[in-house]
């Protein structure tokens, strides 16, 4: 330790590391964040091209899927739901964080947030979008499965099902779609008027002035938009519980062993916003580096992330143990088939133990401190979580429904190469959304840094007079 | 009386804009705004705003929307097309909790953004402030103050911001 860290230490050994290293001015932290806009990476269109080569794979699976229907997909019978569905809710629950970070973490006032949460939020929006294809494209022609999905007067006169889970999926999801955005587009509109005023030429100036609605940052429009902020985000907190929470119902109702389990609202939310946070931290790492955020996103940052990785991952595993209890427990000699031998030995077995390993054992790692700062193990953790996720809902879909209750009716599921081209296309599709919001919007929410900047000097000057 | 004219002073520090705000409303010049990149603590008891109606709108919204889903779960299930399953026609429904919770928060959540656009009178593309090029540093790194003053006082008032520290004193062109 450096002679001043060993005073620092001994003043009060409870110090938590900066949340902004060093003590920039406003007009510094406008500049440094605001920077990518400006004088953008020059790798940045390479990464671009890859990534729009990338979404063509999506726009050829999309394309054969509707042209020639489901069968081009692995889906049969038994397993009835394939790739669709565990994509869909994969994404849904990568598109967790970013509420969680904005909204939960605001009203705790926690105030690590701040540098991270506009990322996060871009984030859910992209994650949802990608989830959102899927079922729109798994019913096969969607311009008829409107009357089913939204209530509007149609020709037959019928109207959805509102008992079924599946048309609360959709007004889950697409709320939560619309309450992201307006939370992020809301967030950003001050960005945004700091991006027209500091803008170098006209043509920035005037795209960016149209976004930013007219904002001045008069006080009397503060008083509004802050206390507008902190109702979307005490809604956004029970909305982001509510989504995954109807996400399992899907499953939960059903009376397939491997679904039909009470605990599935909790393991479904915790397994959500642990696999979100793997992905913040994923596209994090590398962002802060390219983009030299390091002083506005510290290993502190990161370092909590890990923790909530943690925290969530056990409750993951903890889920994980209460279902395979409650197949013992219950007697029910299907649910113990499942759980103890077509999970564990089964056709699909490797796929079950990926998961275990990737979400039971590698988030023991964060105990330690030194894993915790490491971002190279951050960063390979995190996409052993995302892959780690991937296996659960692989899972609990297609494992459960490959084995049902009469072996005459089992069966093999395998994707073909349009499930493939699907799935890897919502991928590229994301990076493209998150390349070009890195370039062209503020990627960390610089007001709310510059206000967290100001108390911390005001809360630095305030203990250092009383010491 | 002629037209108001604005005139705009910037301050180093919050204290002595909110220093130089309160001499200027002791003077009778009520009509006043701050200007910040981020949200100055306690400018709303300085300038005396009225408390935002943003809450009351989106209760009044919300309810609206938990409202809407009753009815629509109702006449729609239960009267103009009965699905009945397995006689689980239990009025009211468990089942109707989830959408009822959804269109409230999502209504709530519209109309907060819509509320908050008319409120500030957005999208506002063009504003006099804009033609004072020294103002684009509001959403920076300065603090601004802005008075509505008769064109009779404009010198007097710009005297008085001075005095009372500002940095810069502008005024906003007339007629723009």
């Amino acid at each position: 330790m450096t002679p001043d860290a060993t005073a620092a230490a001994r003043s009060n050994p409870l110090a938590e590391p900066p949340i902004i290293l060093g003590s920039p001015t406003d007009r510094q932290l406008n500049d440094e964040l605001l920077g990518p806009i400006f004088d953008p990476n020059a790798n940045w269109k390479k990464a671009v091209g890859l990534a729009a080569a990338g979404t063509g794979l999506l726009v050829v699976g999309v394309v054969v899927t509707i042209a020639r229907g489901i069968g081009m997909w692995g889906n049969n019978i038994p397993v009835g739901w394939g790739y669709g569905i565990i994509n869909f809710v994969w994404w849904i629950g990568i598109g967790h964080a970013g509420t969680l970070i904005s909204a939960i973490l605001l009203l705790f006032q926690q105030k690590w947030r701040t540098s991270i949460n506009r990322f996060a939020e871009a984030m859910t929006i992209f994650a949802v979008l990608q989830a959102g294809l899927f079922p729109l494209i798994h019913t096969g022609r969607p311009w008829f499965a409107i009357y089913w999905l939204f209530p509007y007067p149609s020709t037959m006169g019928i109207w959805p099902n509102f008992k079924s889970p599946l048309i609360w999926d959709v007004f889950a999801v697409s709320t939560y779609l619309t309450i992201s955005a307006l939370f992020w587009f809301i967030g950003l509109v001050p960005d945004l008027a700091a991006l027209r005023d500091s803008a170098k030429s006209r043509v920035q100036r005037i795209a960016y002035g149209i976004f930013a609605l007219g904002w001045k940052g008069s006080s009397r429009h503060w008083q509004h938009y802050r206390i507008g902020y902190l109702i979307l985000a005490a809604l956004s907190t029970p909305l982001v519980l509510s989504v995954h929470s109807i996400v399992s119902f899907d499953f939960a109702v059903s009376q397939l062993p491997g679904w039909h389990t009470t605990i599935f609202p909790p393991y479904f939310v915790a397994g959500a916003v642990f696999s979100g946070f793997a992905m913040v931290l994923t596209l994090m790492i590398p962002a802060r580096k390219v983009l030299h955020f390091e002083n506005v996103v510290t290993v502190r940052h990161l370092e909590n992330m890990a923790k909530v990785m943690l925290a969530t991952g056990l409750m993951v595993a903890y889920g994980y143990g209460m279902e395979n209890f409650m197949a013992w427990y219950s007697g029910n000699p299907y649910e113990a088939f499942l759980f103890f031998k077509t999970r564990a030995t089964g056709p699909y077995a490797p796929i079950y133990w990926a998961m275990i390993f990737c979400n039971v054992v590698v988030p023991q790692t964060f105990w330690f401190k030194r894993m915790r700062t490491s971002l190279a193990w951050l960063w390979i953790a995190s996409i052993l979580v995302n892959i780690g996720m991937w296996s659960e809902r692989f899972t609990i879909i297609v494992i459960s429904l490959h084995r049902d209750f009469l072996p005459s009716s089992w069966g093999i599921y395998a994707p073909t190469w349009v499930d493939w081209s699907i799935f890897l296309g919502t991928i590229s599709f994301f990076s493209l959304l998150f390349l070009l919001f890195l370039r062209f919007v503020p990627s960390v929410a610089v007001a709310e840094v510059k206000e967290l900047n100001h108390e911390l000097k005001h809360e630095k000057a305030h203990v250092g007079g009383h010491a | 009386m002629s037209t108001p004219r604005v005139v705009l002073g910037e301050y180093p520090s919050v204290d002595k804009l909110y220093d130089a705000a309160r001499n200027l409303q002791a003077s009778g010049f009520t009509a006043l705004d701050f200007y910040s990149p981020y949200p100055l603590p306690g400018s709303d008891e300085v300038l005396r705003l009225k408390r935002s109606p943003v809450p009351a709108i989106a209760a009044v919204a919300g309810f609206t929307g938990v409202a809407l889903a009753v009815l629509m779960q109702w006449w729609m299930n239960d009267v103009d097309y009965v699905i009945n399953v397995g006689n689980r026609n239990a009025v009211p429904s468990p089942t109707w909790v989830p959408i009822m919770f959804e269109l409230g928060v999502l209504m709530a959540g519209v109309s907060i953004f819509l509320g908050l656009l008319a409120i500030f009178r957005f999208p506002q593309p063009y504003d006099p402030l804009f033609e004072v090029d020294a103002f684009r540093s509001a959403t920076v790194d300065a603090l601004w103050l802005s008075v509505q003053v008769p064109e009779a006082d404009v010198d007097r008032v710009s005297g008085e911001l001075r005095r009372l520290g500002a940095a810069q004193v502008q005024l906003v062109p007339e007629g723009a």
